[in-house]
C-alpha cells in the first residue's frame, strides 16, 4: 500500500514541473532559514515550520542536503539549566489539520558536516523526506547568528 | 531505560544540591572571611597549546561557559550573547577573563576551537584537554555534561549545563546568566562583575538557588 503511494507521488514529481510538485502534497512548509555558522563550525542548523492540509497524518523521517556530509532530525531542550539534544526517534510526526515547528529550544535539522561555512544570504538546499508525502525540497535561508534566537526567558 | 533515567535524576539532583551548596557556600562567606573558592586545581590546554590551570582565573572576575564546537545552538546563542556585551562594555569587559570551556575533547583540539572562537570576540579564551582533565574541571565547577549517542560514528551530541558561569577575582562563584536571559540583565550582570569594586561576599548577583527559567521546549 505505501509503496505504491510513494511510487506515485515520485511519479508525479518526476513529471510535475518544480513548481507545481508541492500540489502533489497536503504539506505546506514555510519560513526555512538557518544560522550563520561560526569559523570552521562542524554543524549547521535548520529551522522550519511543516504544517499539514490533509485528513491523514504524516511524519518527517529523514532529511539530506548536497552541502552536508549529513543531517539529523533532533530535539534539544533548555531545563534547569542543562541542555540537552538527541535524534528524534522514528522521524518527527507531522499531525493531520496540524503543524509542526523547528525552530530555537525545541526541534531542528542539524546538518553535520557543512562542505562550507553557511554564510548569510546563502541558501542551503534541503531535501526533506516524508512518510507519505515523500522528498519535499526547501531551501534554507541563512540569516545572521543573532537574527535567530531563542525568545528571552525572562 | 528506566535505569538511564534513574541515572539522569540523580545527576540532576546532585547539581541541585551542588547548586545549593554553593548558594549556602555564598552565605556562609557573606558571615566569615572566605576561604573556599570555587571550582579547584585543573589543568587544561588553552587554543595556543599552552597549559594553563586554576591560577590563570585567579585575580580577575572570570566568565566560564561549558560547551562544545559541534553544539549548533546554545553555543554559538551563547558565546554572540557574551560577544555582543563585550563589545558593548568595550575596553571595561578587558578587566574580564572569558573562557569557553570544551566538554568535548574528543572533537574540540585546540586549533578547532581556536578557528571556531574567531568569529566571536577575541577576548573570549578557549579551553580543551584530555577526557579526563575535562571530567576534572567539570567536576570542580559543578558542571553536567553527558555523552548522548547520536545516529552512528562521530555524530554524538553533548548534553551540558547551559549556564554562564560569573566568577570573581578570587574565584568564588558570584553568580550566573542563564540561557535565554535577556541581553540586558547579562549585560548588567558583566559590568557589574567587571566593576573594580565587585566582590561577591558584598553584593552576590542573582541566578544562585533561584527557581530555573521555564523549559523551552515547545508545546
Amino acid at each position: 500500500m505505501r509503496l505504491p503511494s510513494k511510487m506515485l507521488v515520485a511519479a508525479l514529481i518526476a513529471v510535475a514541473p518544480a513548481g507545481l510538485a508541492h500540489a502533489a502534497s497536503d504539506l505546506v512548509i514555510t519560513d526555512p532559514v538557518s544560522r550563520a555558522t561560526p569559523a570552521g563550525a562542524p554543524t549547521g542548523i535548520g529551522y522550519l515550520t511543516i504544517a499539514n492540509t490533509g485528513e491523514v497524518p504524516d511524519r518527517l523521517v529523514s532529511a539530506s542536503s548536497p552541502l552536508a556530509d549529513h543531517v539529523e532530525i533532533h530535539e534539544m531542550s533548555v531545563a534547569n539549566g542543562i541542555m540537552t539534544m538527541h535524534p528524534v526517534p522514528g522521524g518527527l510526526a507531522v499531525p493531520a489539520h496540524g503543524s509542526v515547528a523547528l525552530k530555537p529550544g525545541s526541534y531542528h535539522l542539524m546538518l553535520i558536516g557543512p562542505k562550507q561555512p553557511f554564510k548569510t544570504g546563502d541558501a542551503i538546499p534541503v531535501t526533506l523526506t516524508f512518510e507519505r508525502a515523500g522528498p519535499e525540497r526547501v531551501e534554507l535561508a541563512v540569516k545572521p547568528l543573532g537574527e535567530v534566537m531563542p525568545p528571552a526567558s525572562r | 531505560m528506566r535505569r538511564l533515567h534513574l541515572g539522569i535524576a540523580l545527576a540532576l539532583c546532585t547539581i541541585a544540591a551542588a547548586a545549593s551548596a554553593g548558594a549556602e557556600l555564598l552565605l556562609q562567606e557573606e558571615r566569615t572571611p572566605a576561604t573556599s573558592a570555587y571550582g579547584g586545581p585543573f589543568a587544561m590546554t588553552d587554543t595556543n597549546g599552552r597549559a594553563v590551570s586554576q591560577a590563570d582565573l585567579l585575580g580577575r572576575p572570570t566568565v566560564l561557559y561549558f560547551g562544545y564546537t559541534y553544539c549548533p545552538e546554545v553555543c554559538p546563542t551563547t558565546l554572540l550573547m557574551l560577544t555582543t556585551a563585550m563589545k558593548q562594555m568595550g575596553p571595561d569587559a578587558d578587566a574580564l577573563d572569558v573562557v569557553f570551556v570544551s566538554v568535548d575533547p574528543g572533537r574540540d583540539t585546540p586549533e578547532e576551537m581556536k578557528l571556531y572562537l574567531s568569529s566571536f570576540d577575541p577576548r573570549i579564551r578557549g579551553f580543551t584537554g584530555t577526557e579526563a582533565e575535562v571530567a576534572t574541571i567539570a567536576k570542580d565547577y559543578h558542571v553536567y555534561y553527558k555523552r548522548e549517542p547520536g545516529e552512528g560514528g562521530n555524530a554524538y551530541t553533548m548534553d551540558h549545563s547551559a549556564t554562564v558561569f560569573l566568577l570573581d577575582r578570587a574565584s568564588r562563584l558570584a553568580g550566573t546568566i542563564d540561557y535565554g536571559e535577556a541581553p540586558q540583565n547579562a549585560l548588567a550582570k558583566l559590568t557589574a562583575l567587571a566593576a573594580p569594586e565587585h566582590d561577591a561576599r558584598a553584593a552576590p548577583m542573582d541566578g544562585i538557588g533561584r527557581e530555573s527559567p521555564a523549559t523551552m521546549k515547545s508545546e
